[in-house]
């Protein structure tokens, strides 16, 4: 390095990374906190970060094995976590899926198609984005209830109704791909018109292929918004097979008595599936798919 | 192989209309270049004649079939777009075989025609790569060779070599004129560059503000421009114009007095002008010389530009603010503030009506 440095240079890089060390303690700490608290033997949420002793029983219960405890009583899994863990996985994907599908079609009419109410009807999805679904889960509530006395499948308690209620939250997606797609030079579409493509083989074949990073990074949110979900799944899933990871997890915390252990075991298990699906999706989030095409 | 009937075409974007009835024949296999300066329009007509823009009104024939209401691959055209417009995520080979697979052709269909086109534009050790390792001109041989592998009827090009550096324009431009020499199909291109419309053209449409100004060749259009606009697009440096009153008419021409009252003579036949109308004259930098006497401007030097094989210089035009240019002898030395005498043959002058359309010239092409 021949780059002549100030000499206040050295204390800048020292201070720079304590700052970071710091920042990066003080994001781990509550996961380590966790861990922590799911190897330790008894339900204690305070205690040391490392603990004394080293203890699976709250990692038996969660992988549904149950152990035998000190007195030597058999104690078996309370909840079948492993079904919540899959109902979480299930419930999260085709959400995702159906989110993709219909945001980036979406996305594609208001970005490429000329329509009354294109910019009208862009605000007005945002806007009912804004409107918390907290605030709204009674309205939620009485419309699967009803939904259901038609279509089992979609009512209360099931499945399709959690999935069709997270497919409704798209509006934040439309905008993040149209955002994407409004990057994109709109003559390599219209080539592929000259070249005798269709609107739809125009925006399957070219635009979608140009657009991968983004689809991955709005699966990904979508993906995560369904896994860490509460409130929504918390008032449509009622039966203790049906229920979210993050629904049934609560579960261990009894008014009387929190299971803070089984409780731990359980939360990082919702983590598996988010770091899974992000290590898949990393390779697909390469920048640079669109150079090339046009003069820049 | 096709003939373009354009009968008053029209387009409206909402309140704004930007060509008023656009009225052209297009013979088959003749090369049309649209010019024009910005916002003139000549994008957009080539935008309707390709389909990617509807037309508002009038009528569009290819081949003598109404095509207004075809997609673009119906009316069996191909385009060249001025950003290249490649699939960035295909080879160059998928690049030019998209079309063809959309038609429906297997591999062994349209590999054949992509590998000739590839052989003909020489890219064929290309085909392989993705247009982001491209160079500029290797990137528009693939937008050529894609419209080419399509066997269009009408080739529309829209600036297609304004991305290109000077060396690699002037060697694609004369790529471009052999493909229509060996293709011999019907090419519409739309240029802002008078140099590639004088050299590819066989007819020049000249627009201004969605109005056709003038057809004819590059020849016509040089020698005889139907109005102030047409002379002054054409040529460069641009043609000089300087206002002026008709003094005196014969059957040889008439003398034209300039604002500071000097006289001169240009060729034209001013039927129907009378004795004190107020004409423009226009010279041409290169028919300018400093040979002194006879029909000449007198004109104060402003600058001085060594271009090397000549020598541009620029004046102060009598009576009015305006600049004049003169393209003289390499190496020509004139101080700043020196008052010149720039003579020209009555011939070689032009002279335009109050409303700029252009006096006949007598003897245009001497």
């Amino acid at each position: 390095m021949a780059m002549v440095l100030d000499k206040t240079h050295r204390f800048k890089v020292i201070a720079a990374h304590a700052g970071l060390i710091f920042f990066l303690a003080l994001t781990l700490f509550p996961f380590l906190m966790i861990v922590s608290i799911s190897l330790r033997p008894g339900n204690f949420a305070a205690g040391s970060l490392i603990p004394e002793q080293i203890s699976f029983e709250h990692w038996k219960l969660a992988l549904g094995i149950g152990y035998t405890d000190a007195s030597g009583q058999w104690v078996a899994p309370p909840f079948p976590v492993l079904r919540w863990l899959w109902n979480s996985i299930k419930i999260a994907t085709i959400s995702a899926a159906v989110i993709l599908l219909l945001s980036t079609t979406c996305a594609y009419a208001f970005a490429r198609l000329r329509f009354a109410g294109r910019r009208l009807g862009l605000n007005i999805l945002f806007l009912m984005q804004m409107f918390p679904a907290v605030l709204s889960l009674i309205a939620i509530y009485a419309v699967f209830d009803a939904i259901g006395s038609y279509v089992p499948w979609l009512g209360i308690d099931s499945h399709g109704s959690l999935i069709l209620a997270y497919a409704g939250g798209l509006a934040l997606h439309i905008w993040t791909i149209k955002g994407y797609f409004d990057t994109i030079p709109v003559e390599i579409e219209e080539a592929a018109r000259v070249d005798g493509a269709t609107h739809f083989q125009a925006f399957r074949y070219v635009l979608l292929p140009m657009a991968v990073p983004i689809l991955v990074v709005v699966f990904l949110l979508a993906f995560i918004g369904a896994i860490i979900e509460y409130p929504v799944a918390s008032v449509l899933l009622h039966q203790e097979q049906n229920l979210t990871l993050a629904v049934g997890s609560k579960l261990f915390l009894y008014t009387q008595n929190y299971l803070w252990g089984d409780f731990a075991a359980a939360a990082i298990l919702s983590g598996l599936p988010i770091t899974v699906v992000f290590l898949l999706a990393q390779r697909y989030m390469i920048s640079g798919l669109t150079a090339g095409g046009v003069k820049g | 192989m096709a003939t373009l009937t354009l009968k008053q075409i029209r387009k409206q974007f909402g309140e704004v209309t930007t060509l008023h009835g656009i009225d052209l024949d297009i013979a088959d296999g003749e090369f049309i270049v649209f010019v024009g300066p910005s916002g003139c329009g000549k994008s957009t007509l080539l935008r309707t004649i390709a389909g990617l823009e509807d037309i508002s009104a009038g009528e569009l024939a290819i081949d003598g079939v109404r095509v207004n209401d075809l997609p673009p691959v119906k009316r069996g055209i191909a385009m060249v777009f001025q950003s290249y417009a490649l699939y960035p995520h295909m080879s160059v080979f998928e690049n030019m075989a998209f079309g063809l697979k959309l038609a429906g052709m297997s591999k062994t269909e349209y590999t054949p025609p992509v590998t000739r086109a590839a052989r003909v534009l020489q890219i064929e050790h290309l085909l392989e790569r993705k247009p982001a390792a491209l160079s500029g001109g290797q990137r528009q041989r693939v937008a050529i060779g894609r419209a080419i592998v399509q066997k269009p009827k009408v080739f529309l090009f829209d600036e297609p070599l304004s991305n290109l550096d000077a060396a690699l324009r002037v060697q694609m431009r004369i790529e471009i004129a052999r493909l229509h020499r060996e293709l011999r199909a019907t090419m519409i291109y739309v240029t802002h560059d008078q140099v590639e419309a004088m050299t590819l053209a066989d007819r020049i449409v000249v627009l201004r503000a969605g109005r056709i100004e003038q057809v004819g060749t590059p020849i016509e259009l040089y020698h005889a421009p139907a109005n102030l606009f047409v002379a002054g697009f054409l040529g460069s440096p641009q043609m000089n114009f300087v206002t002026g009153s008709i003094v005196a008419i014969d059957a040889h021409g008439v003398d034209v007095a300039l604002p500071d009252a000097q006289r001169v003579r240009v060729a034209v036949d001013a039927a129907g002008a009378q004795p004190g109308d107020k004409v423009t004259l226009g010279v041409r930098p290169e028919h300018l010389s400093l040979v002194a006497g006879g029909n000449a401007i007198a004109a104060a030097a402003i600058a001085l530009e060594h271009l090397g094989d000549a020598s541009v210089l620029y004046l102060q035009a009598p009576g009015t603010g305006e600049t004049l240019s003169a393209r003289l002898p390499a190496l020509t030395r004139i101080a700043e503030g020196e008052v010149c005498r720039l003579g020209f043959r009555p011939e070689h002058g032009y002279l335009f009506r109050a409303d700029g359309t252009a006096f006949r010239r007598l003897n245009p092409l001497a």
